[in-house]
């Protein structure tokens, strides 16, 4: 094992279509080898095959799209083709973009064009390839016994974001919790407490579509699309919701990490795939009791919700800013000053929701 | 910055977002983003194709002040979103604003109450996340792997 150093480009690497095709071959080697499991989902709408080689990945990969399970139709909007390097073998070779001891996902972003989009996460150790002019994506795991928690419950997110663009789909930092006919969209960077807002809401009447990350999209109107049904908090906080306690969690598994439960098959009544988005709230965590909900200009909710998605979740993108701004002007947005009643919590959101039922 | 250069927002490393009341702008490249109001989002919104001067002359005339006393508040301002690479500039040339004219005023705008200095906001909040990952190293094929150190902790969830 070397450490990585500064390397001139490479004028003699494949162009991104060429790599991508090199990595879909060594995919179907390991798919010759270890045999194909296929599994379907409909993901904001679209009919996604997910492609396994082998069966290692599917239980990593699957609980946390087991709401959106389909039956198998003859046309995927979308295939991604998945597999691990430790189960499989064939290994993918070097990246061919340039990188630096400070390698970060962005450098992979950069070897992307307008066709082949490539990024690789030091963190998970995935690799995710996206065809967009053929529907197909590639996820390459290094070693699934590496794979973190935050991936196991959020799967695939780079590649949902690329494939479903095209699709009118924005890929979004944010929970989401409401009824069939309208809900929320909870906005704010990692521990503003849009996570624990949500979990205040499950078995309330609220159904519950993110804890941290949805699918908007705005034609013809904003509409947030369920992507995993996973809940992921703090081991302290466990006790602070006893509706979670008959659910297993993975905590045991997760080390420092967060605790993360799947609510499907366990509580699939309290989970929904999508709804209107009917308002937007940036909670903030005031320390006092009781919980408040004030009217916010739509530039402070978008400055709430723009940055973390563009730098955390979909990487600096010119046309994002856009997407999420053509949401914020088109429902009130609130903050919610979230008290340490938790009950409190989802009946003020059941009060803005009939607020905007009255005035829709 | 010379009086005659013309402005333009340093697209696409920029992208902004104009509302009523403030004007949100992100910077890609460093993950920083700002928020400016008032006085600083008119200068944002005339501020593609405009050249220093111009802007001063236009303000001067909005708000019925010496362009020199204008021009003490709006230069710094325009320094700093140079300086934090919001917007570069340009020569004149076929794009450039034309100066108003003295019957801007009668335009219907609002003559504004009080001249306010601007203020660009500054958000450095996300741009940790941009310099989160560690020195690391690569396997024998070549793809990175974090150092043994951080192997043995798993990798917190960024969200």
């Amino acid at each position: 094992m070397r450490t990585l150093r500064p390397a001139a480009p490479d004028v003699t690497q494949p162009d991104p279509a060429a790599f991508f095709e090199i990595v879909y071959g060594i995919f179907e080697r390991a798919e010759q080898a270890a045999g194909t499991v296929d599994r379907w989902y409909r993901i904001a709408g679209h009919p996604v095959r997910l492609r396994f080689a082998g069966s290692t990945l599917v239980p990593l990969i699957t609980p946390a799209l087991e709401h959106l399970a389909m039956e198998p139709v003859s046309r995927p909007a979308l295939t991604v083709c998945l597999w691990d390097v430790e189960s499989t073998l064939p290994q993918v070779p070097a990246p061919p973009w340039r990188m630096h001891d400070d390698v970060n996902s962005q450098e992979s972003r950069a070897y992307s064009d307008e066709r082949i989009h490539v990024a690789f996460d030091i963190g998970t150790g995935v690799l995710s390839l996206v065809d967009a002019a053929e529907d197909l994506a590639l996820y390459c795991v290094r070693d699934p016994r590496q794979l973190p928690g935050y991936e196991i419950g959020a799967p695939l997110k780079p590649i949902l974001q690329w494939a479903m663009r095209s699709r009118g789909g924005q890929l979004v930092h944010a929970a989401a919790v409401g009824r069939p006919d309208g809900g929320v969209l909870l906005v704010g960077r990692g521990g503003s407490g849009k996570s624990t807002t949500a979990l205040t809401c499950l078995g309330t009447g609220l159904l519950y579509a993110a804890d941290d990350y949805c699918m908007l999209t705005t034609d013809p109107s904003p509409y947030a699309h369920s992507l995993y049904n996973s809940a992921k908090l703090y081991a302290v906080d466990l006790s602070r919701f006893p509706r979670l306690a008959a659910i297993p969690s993975r905590l045991d598994d997760l080390g420092i990490d967060k605790a993360l439960l799947f609510l499907h098959p366990h509580q699939r009544e309290w989970i929904t795939t999508g709804f209107p988005i009917r308002a937007i709230l940036v909670p903030q965590v005031t320390g006092r009791p009781d919980t408040s909900v004030h009217p916010i200009s739509p530039a402070i909710a978008l400055r709430a919700l723009a940055p973390s998605t563009i730098f955390q979740v979909v990487g600096p993108d010119r046309s994002t800013l856009g997407v999420l701004a053509a949401c914020v002007k088109r429902v009130p947005c609130y903050a919610l000053r979230l008290g340490s009643t938790l009950p409190a919590i989802p009946r003020a959101i059941q009060d803005v929701l009939a607020a905007a039922s009255g005035s829709a | 910055m010379s009086t005659s250069a013309c402005f333009k927002v340093n697209s696409p490393n920029v992208v902004h977002e104009v509302f009523d009341d403030e004007v949100v702008i992100i910077n890609l490249d460093t993950g920083v983003y700002y928020s400016v109001n008032g006085l600083a989002a008119e200068i944002w919104t005339r501020i593609d194709g405009s050249t220093a001067g111009a802007i001063i002359d236009d303000l001067a005339l909005r708000y019925a002040m010496p362009a020199s006393d204008v021009e003490g508040s709006v230069r710094p301002f325009l320094d700093e979103l140079g300086a934090e690479g919001l917007v570069v500039t340009d020569q004149p040339g076929s794009g450039e604003r034309a100066r108003r004219s003295g019957t801007e005023s009668g335009d219907g705008a609002p003559r504004l109450p009080r001249f306010e200095a601007p203020v660009l906001r500054k958000y450095s909040d996300m741009q940790e996340l941009l310099l989160l990952d560690p020195i690391h190293e690569v396997d024998e094929v070549g793809w990175p792997v974090r150092p043994n150190g951080a192997n043995e902790q798993r990798p917190k969830d960024p969200a």
